[in-house]
């Protein structure tokens, strides 16, 4: 397992700020906090988990005019499988992670009222997963879990509609992968998942 | 022959059509202690073996499961086996081997990772290990008869009446083993397919040919067919892997109603085994372990 936890993650979101601090000196954009609640659709080769409900929250630092860094938290919460059963017993996995976005996202104003924008970078995540096991009865079951942390990767697209008084609501499809999950392990795996979201955004 | 989509009986069933002699090499299963079923089987001109394998506790037939796994063993080749219906307690697999005189090994282990190995999530990091089952430690070494090779009848070879014979030639065995004699019938009309099975040891024994009547492996009116010892059951299941016929947990009583059928044609895959009993090893109460060889043929019966 590699050696990454959340002082990591600051450590992140320090270069972040670092490099909004420095793009700030130009923006004319306004800095913006967001909000989105999202359905996810999370998906593991040879396996099938459970779509999910995924919250974000993050900020967004103009560096120059249509263009800001975006550093948000978000994760996946409860994403189980069916429970599958093979000569040795019965399992199901669930997946919870934690994760930070940081990026670059990219606005473009097609009317007074109405933008789109792309945003895409990279994620910190910290992903649990437990196991549950069951022998038909004829042992005890049990619990195991395990989690690791690592690198992935985001790409979203989405649309914006100003509110008026400082508000926007966006909405947004979110692809998200998160590389080499138990990499120290014999079965190393990604965890994908594409979700649409639905937002508020608030411009300081 | 899996993958059709309709299966009139999907069932491969067994039963004693016609005369036979008792097996004396099958033991019963013991109401006490532990017994096992086991046996490994040689196709002819193959370097792979069909194993197959049930363990029994108190005369039950047991599942092994949470990282209890029976392990096959050749010269060359170890397998788990398994079982495509959970918790039947019959399993089976295929051991590659180069050297048929050292037998295969049947024990019972436990390794959690390698009964998990088919899973797709890492095993090494996620498990629940409940500690090993009370059959761990049980071995049985099987080693195999003479090769046998049918000289007839011929593949395809075709019959158009229920009175016919089929006659089979072999070489003999100067062992003179026991002869069992397993068959797969499968018939079809339209889009409609009815399989079933037999098995019966060779009342002549190892004499070089016998003949059946293709009336007795294809009746002409409904018939019940039924299972309900387990002495052949492993012989069904060894002719079912060699054919990649599905039969585990469907040995019961099956009406074939052959009757509603307009035969087109069917099938029959014919199964010679000779076969010799093994020791069960330290402990073992009850049960069986055969070693045999076996040539499968195939006819058809066009009425």
């Amino acid at each position: 397992m590699k050696n990454f936890n959340i002082p990591y993650l600051i450590a992140l979101m320090f270069y972040s700020l670092a490099t909004v601090c420095h793009g700030q000196t130009a923006a004319p954009e306004s800095r913006q906090a967001f909000v989105s609640i999202g359905y996810d659709w999370v998906d593991v080769d040879n396996a099938d988990f459970d779509d999910v409900v995924a919250v974000e929250g993050g900020f967004l630092w103009p560096l120059q005019e249509n263009l800001f860094v975006v550093t948000s938290i978000t994760g996946i919460n409860d994403s189980s499988t069916e429970t599958q059963e093979d000569n040795t017993g019965s399992y199901q996995l669930t997946l919870n992670s934690l994760e930070l976005l940081t990026g670059l996202q990219y606005q473009h104003h097609l009317s007074d009222l109405f933008s789109a924008y792309a945003r895409g970078g990279l994620i910190a995540y910290r992903m649990e997963i437990e196991l549950e096991e069951g022998f038909y009865g004829l042992k005890p079951s049990g619990r195991d879990s395990t989690s690791d942390s690592g690198w992935g990767l985001f790409v979203g697209a989405g649309a914006q509609w100003d509110l008026q008084n400082q508000w926007l609501l966006k909405s947004e499809l979110l692809y998200r992968n998160r590389f080499d999950f138990l990499d120290s392990s014999s079965k190393p795996f990604d965890v994908m998942s594409v979700g649409i979201q639905i937002g508020l955004v608030r411009k300081f | 022959m899996r993958a059709l989509p309709i299966l009139l009986l999907p069932a491969l069933l067994l039963s004693s059509c016609y005369s036979s002699e008792s097996d004396s090499l099958r033991g019963s299963v013991s109401n006490e202690g532990v017994s096992v079923t086991i046996q490994a089987n040689l196709p002819a001109n193959s370097v792979e073996a069909n194993v197959a394998a049930s363990y029994f506790q108190d005369g039950r037939k047991a599942a092994l499961v949470g990282g209890d796994i029976v392990v096959a063993a050749s010269d060359t080749d170890s397998a788990i086996l398994r079982s495509l219906e959970n918790l039947s307690g019959d399993y089976t697999s295929l051991v590659a081997l180069t050297d048929s005189g050292q037998g295969i090994r049947f024990s019972v282990e436990f390794d959690p990772e390698a009964a998990r190995a088919d899973r797709w999530y890492p095993v090494d990091e996620l498990i629940v290990d409940p500690g090993p089952g009370e059959l761990i430690g049980y071995s049985t070494l099987v080693e195999f008869p003479d090769p046998i090779v049918l000289n007839s009848p011929l593949p395809n070879e075709t019959y158009t009446d229920r009175n016919q014979d089929i006659l089979m030639n072999w070489v003999t065995s100067p062992t003179s083993d026991q002869m069992r004699l397993t068959s797969v019938q499968t018939c079809y009309s339209d889009s409609r397919q009815i399989q079933w099975g037999t098995s019966t040891i060779l009342a002549g024994g190892d004499n070089g040919s016998t003949d059946i009547r293709v009336g007795s492996l294809i009746p002409s009116s409904n018939f019940l067919n039924e299972i309900t010892n387990r002495f052949t059951q492993l012989s069904v299941i060894i002719v079912s892997a060699i054919l990649d016929t599905y039969s585990f947990g469907l040995i019961g009583r099956q009406d074939i109603e052959i009757e509603t059928f307009d035969l087109e044609y069917c099938t029959i895959s014919l199964t010679l085994f000779r076969e010799i009993g093994n020791d069960l090893g330290a402990d073992i109460s009850g049960g069986y372990a055969i070693g045999s060889t076996s040539d499968t043929v195939t006819v058809v019966y066009q009425p």
